[in-house]
């Protein structure tokens, strides 16, 4: 059987973490309070994210497959 | 209600587009040499390929229908106890669960049973992914959507649908999952923004919203009743036990990519949830008359012009089928690997074990497009089978993970065995009664028998040290 590695929690993970209960408060306070300019933010948030990921995994797949 | 017709130029969209993913698919299998590589990608995914695999994999039509259809009836809540609890709860997955599973040579939740528990354990489980990999309510989707599109019947764009993801599958299988799964994440998130653009512009955001659909909408548990309040924190959870998600753990590079990738997720989850819900609430302030899920497709239809409508039902179509694919490959290999290898064909080898997933996922397919239309909504296919996987998976997979105390064979099964039973039992043969969803109910009785099956036979820390 397959060692099992041993999982360590460090900075990065904290701040991922904190980072999402931040988000969470920060749109449900949008939300609750009805802010219209959540409707133009997300768009702009979300757009950036996703091309960025797209882009990248691209590229991890055309290095792994040269 | 559709002012605007379907254009020729949405059907081109859309064929440019199940084109695309039957050409990725095909691509991406040449790279495919071995097994691993099929089943597992031969576990050197990366963090951005692990990232949008699992955002693409995971919402499904529960996530995109089910968020809209809740926040169209109901307001808010959608997002504020369905969709916050449920990403918030998933820290400790992300943080403690996925590096274990990366550690683990197994790659399956029923393998996983099988050296948690003992063979038994595993069989039921491996039946029980099987069912829930289905994707019935992913299938109602497709068929409402191509029935409010085109006219079509409800069965037959499923099963066109269901065809073209099998095909694409078929190929190369968890390397053309997960690429297609890369393009459809961009698709899914980028074009339903496109939509909320204009839809927020013209109901005038919040202001607008306010002067025309009820004040209850806006309030953070809305109206409704604690019964399903409860059934909806539950569901958020369901995720623990995911077969797909733990394949994406296995299939990762490292635990650390695999732990760091479903943080980000999380990230991702909770914007693109937020996103539904405003599309939801601006469905009902729209066209306050319609069922649910026909007055969201008909607002995208009525806002975008040609050929972005197309795209824009490919955005959905890409959310659906991302999630197909998944559990397709994952409900085919679980009957490869964990039924017919261990029962049938213990020598199977590397061509056969690809082999019979592929002939597994076209039989998974049909069966799913054969029981869909049992359902009349999505959101209760959603409830029904998220509710059943739940109930019957959450603690045995945990339980055999992290529970300290004595563990048995006996505790695993019994859990498993009665979170099923109790599922269908409540709400096919008794009818729901007191209101109550089935997953309130069975998931107690899961854990009550995983504690009483505990005192049963031998305590496998015992075994496993012998």
């Amino acid at each position: 059987m397959q060692e099992e590695q041993k999982n360590v929690i460090n900075q990065t993970d904290i701040i991922l973490a904190v980072c999402i209960v931040l988000e969470a408060i920060a749109l449900y306070f949008m939300m609750t309070a009805k802010i219209t300019f959540l409707g133009t933010l997300l768009p702009i948030v979300v757009s950036i994210f996703s091309v960025t990921i797209t882009f990248l995994a691209c590229r991890d797949f055309f290095r792994q497959h040269k | 209600m559709v002012e605007n017709q379907w254009h020729m130029l949405d059907w081109v969209a859309t064929f440019m587009y199940l084109g695309g993913m039957i050409w990725v698919g095909w691509y991406v299998s040449r790279k495919v040499k071995n097994s691993t590589d099929f089943l597992m990608a031969g576990r050197s995914l990366t963090f951005p390929m692990v990232v949008a695999t699992i955002a693409a994999t995971w919402y499904g039509s529960g996530a995109v229908f089910g968020t809209a259809q809740l926040a169209y009836t109901s307001g808010i809540v959608a997002f504020v106890f369905w969709c916050i609890p449920a990403h918030l709860g998933r820290i400790p997955l992300a943080l403690w669960v996925a590096p274990k599973v990366r550690g683990i040579k197994e790659t399956t939740i029923p393998s996983l049973l099988g050296r948690l528990y003992a063979k038994p354990v595993a069989i039921l489980g491996a039946i029980l992914i099987i069912c829930y990999s289905t994707r019935i309510m992913d299938i109602v989707s497709v068929g409402v959507m191509g029935n409010v599109v085109t006219g079509l019947p409800n069965w037959s764009v499923a099963a066109i649908i269901v065809g073209v993801v099998i095909l694409y599958s078929l190929f190369g299988g968890l390397w053309s999952v997960v690429m297609t799964d890369v393009f459809q994440f961009l698709l899914m998130t980028s074009l339903s923004l496109l939509l909320l653009v204009p839809v927020w512009s013209s109901v005038g955001g919040f202001e607008g919203l306010s002067t025309i659909i009820p004040e209850g909408h806006f309030r953070p548990l809305g109206d409704l009743g604690i019964k399903d309040l409860a059934v909806y924190f539950i569901l958020g959870f369901q995720v623990y036990a995911d077969p797909a998600a733990y394949q994406r753990f296995g299939a990762s590079n490292s635990a650390q990519t695999a732990k760091r990738s479903y943080l980000t997720c999380l990230l991702i989850w909770l914007a693109f949830d937020a996103v539904m819900t405003l599309l939801g609430l601006s469905a009902r302030a729209i066209y306050p008359d319609l069922q649910p899920n026909v007055a969201f497709l008909t607002m995208a239809i009525n806002n975008l012009p040609p050929f972005f409508t197309g795209l824009w039902m490919c955005s959905i179509l890409a959310v659906i089928m991302s999630t197909m694919s998944s559990f397709y490959l994952v409900g085919a290999t679980t009957m490869a690997v964990d039924l017919v290898k261990p029962l049938f064909k213990p020598d199977m080898s590397d061509r056969d074990q690809i082999n019979y997933t592929r002939i597994f996922m076209v039989f998974i397919g049909a069966c799913g497009v054969g029981m869909a239309f049992q359902f009349k909504t999505v959101l209760d296919a959603v409830v029904f089978l998220g509710g059943l996987y739940i109930a019957s998976a959450f603690v045995p997979v945990l339980g055999g993970l992290f529970w300290r105390g004595r563990r048995t064979v006996a505790g695993g099964f019994l859990a498993m065995l009665m979170g099923m039973t109790t599922t269908i039992v409540w709400q096919f043969m008794l009818g729901n009664p007191f209101g109550l969803k089935p997953i309130l109910v069975a998931l107690p009785v899961s854990f009550i028998f995983f504690i009483i099956g505990n005192t049963i036979g031998q305590d496998i820390r015992t075994r496993d040290n012998a």
